[in-house]
């Protein structure tokens, strides 16, 4: 890879030897991908994790000095206030979330702990050059707003930060961002739920490949969008997606194709969408909690569950984990109040796969999210999952089908 | 022992040796035990 004299230098550690790391790993990374050079980005996002090795990585590069140029918007930890008023964490991972707060505001990031910044707070615009982690976010910013970011790393995106730079290969290249699978939806979706399904059912049928829809409706909310990509994402390694009609690259199938045959083409059918409940949800029964937001619930999807529960008493814990900006939302509107009222909690900052919720370790739950039951899995927390109103129902009374 | 050869890129320097685990699934790190290194998801062939 060709790097300028200015990236020379900082690789050799003009700028600090965090500076140099990051460079290290970057010009490593476009090595691998055939990269011809490091082009300049706008925006970033890192999944941090408030793991063990994400820690480990961020307060190396802190410790060293490193500083990010692009400011970086950030993925949900724990809301450490919530969760240690209520003695739901103990020290150890107290201390584990204040760490990864310090090493990430001292690196220059912008501390929103939300997996939506593709919403609020790091909206790029269409052919902008940027540095996406996160599974739900890779394919939003790629697919929905049309900008141009590879399936990041949170560690490769944070680098990224660091040096304002990615290396020029993959979805940052026109050519690479055509759809090579053709998928004809010929099942109804009729809620944002039914992108969930359709998300986990798309990438074994097709692998690596770029996926153009044809069939899905016009009026898709930006939650079914939200979804799609999030669990074609996790079932999947599918960091973009068109929507023939919807998608900016894919104003018709043949420009999503870029006016070529796709290599393959595939039909999912009601079948195929009713197929995947069983191969991501646990088995019906009493259940103990409902979790939502994974991603992170919208308003929209907070009002319609404060509307199904308000002057109620749920029979289990509900959680619904959003974004600050949604939080302050919902007390302004009264949804805050309902929800508490019923029994709920809502809470932002905060991510099912976290160490707040070991009392919830060996429990069985439900939930609207096929990720959200995928990876918390490794923590011995089992979901059922369904659409939202029969996890609701299944709050109100203890049990689901 | 079969052996076969592979073209590598250039990534970091330093040398390492060690055996190769061959999957026909794909993995996900993330659903590793980090301390025992047994794949934890469901139906994965390692």
């Amino acid at each position: 890879m060709e790097l300028t004299a200015e990236e020379k230098k900082v690789l050799e550690g003009e700028n600090g030897e965090g500076a140099a790391l990051a460079m290290k790993i970057l010009v490593g990374i476009g090595e691998a991908f055939d990269a011809s050079h490091l082009v300049p980005i706008t925006r970033a996002h890192v999944a941090l994790s408030n793991q063990e090795a994400d820690l480990w990585f961020a307060e190396k590069l802190s410790n060293a000095g490193a500083k990010c140029v692009i400011s970086p918007t950030v993925n949900p930890g724990f809301c450490l206030d919530f969760f240690t008023s209520r003695n739901m964490v103990g020290n150890e991972d107290a201390q584990l979330m204040q760490r990864t707060f310090n090493a990430y505001q001292s690196l220059g990031s912008r501390m929103n702990f939300s997996c939506t910044p593709y919403l609020f707070d790091n909206v790029p615009r269409q052919g902008e050059i940027i540095s996406f982690s996160e599974s739900s976010a890779t394919p939003f910013v790629n697919s929905v707003w049309g900008a141009r970011t590879n399936r990041e790393a949170a560690q490769n995106a944070l680098c990224a930060a660091i040096v304002g730079k990615v290396p020029r290969y993959g979805l940052l290249l026109a050519a690479n961002r055509k759809a090579t699978a053709r998928v004809i939806v010929k099942a109804d979706l009729k809620n944002d739920f039914a992108y969930q399904q359709l998300g986990w059912a798309v990438p074994k049928r097709i692998g690596y490949r770029i996926p153009v829809f044809e069939g899905v409706p016009s009026d898709i909310t930006m939650e079914g969008l939200m979804n799609l990509g999030a669990q074609l994402n996790t079932a999947g390694a599918v960091p973009m997606y068109h929507i023939v009609g919807v998608t900016p690259e894919a104003q018709t199938l043949e420009a999503a194709l870029q006016g070529q045959a796709p290599e393959i083409s595939v039909e999912i059918t009601q079948q195929d969408l009713d197929d995947q409940i069983e191969k991501f949800s646990d088995n019906p029964g009493p259940i103990d909690f409902v979790m939502f937001g994974c991603p992170h619930h919208t308003i929209r999807q907070v009002q319609e569950v404060a509307e199904m529960i308000e002057g109620r008493t749920l029979k289990t814990e509900l959680w619904i984990l959003t974004s600050t900006y949604t939080l302050e939302m919902t007390k302004r509107m009264g949804l805050f109040d309902v929800i508490i009222n019923a029994g709920g909690n809502i809470v932002a900052n905060s991510c099912p796969d976290q160490p707040c919720w070991r009392h919830l370790e060996g429990r069985k739950g439900a939930t609207d999210s096929p990720k959200c039951a995928y990876y918390p899995k490794r923590r011995g927390i089992n979901f059922v999952v369904r659409d939202l109103k029969t996890c609701i129902e299944a709050a109100l009374k203890g049990s689901i089908e | 022992m079969k052996i076969k050869e592979f073209n590598c890129h250039k990534i970091a320097e330093g040398v390492a040796s060690g055996k190769a685990l061959v999957s026909s699934d794909d993995i996900c790190f993330y659903m590793i035990e980090p301390k025992t290194g047994i794949v934890i998801e469901k139906g994965h062939d390692l």
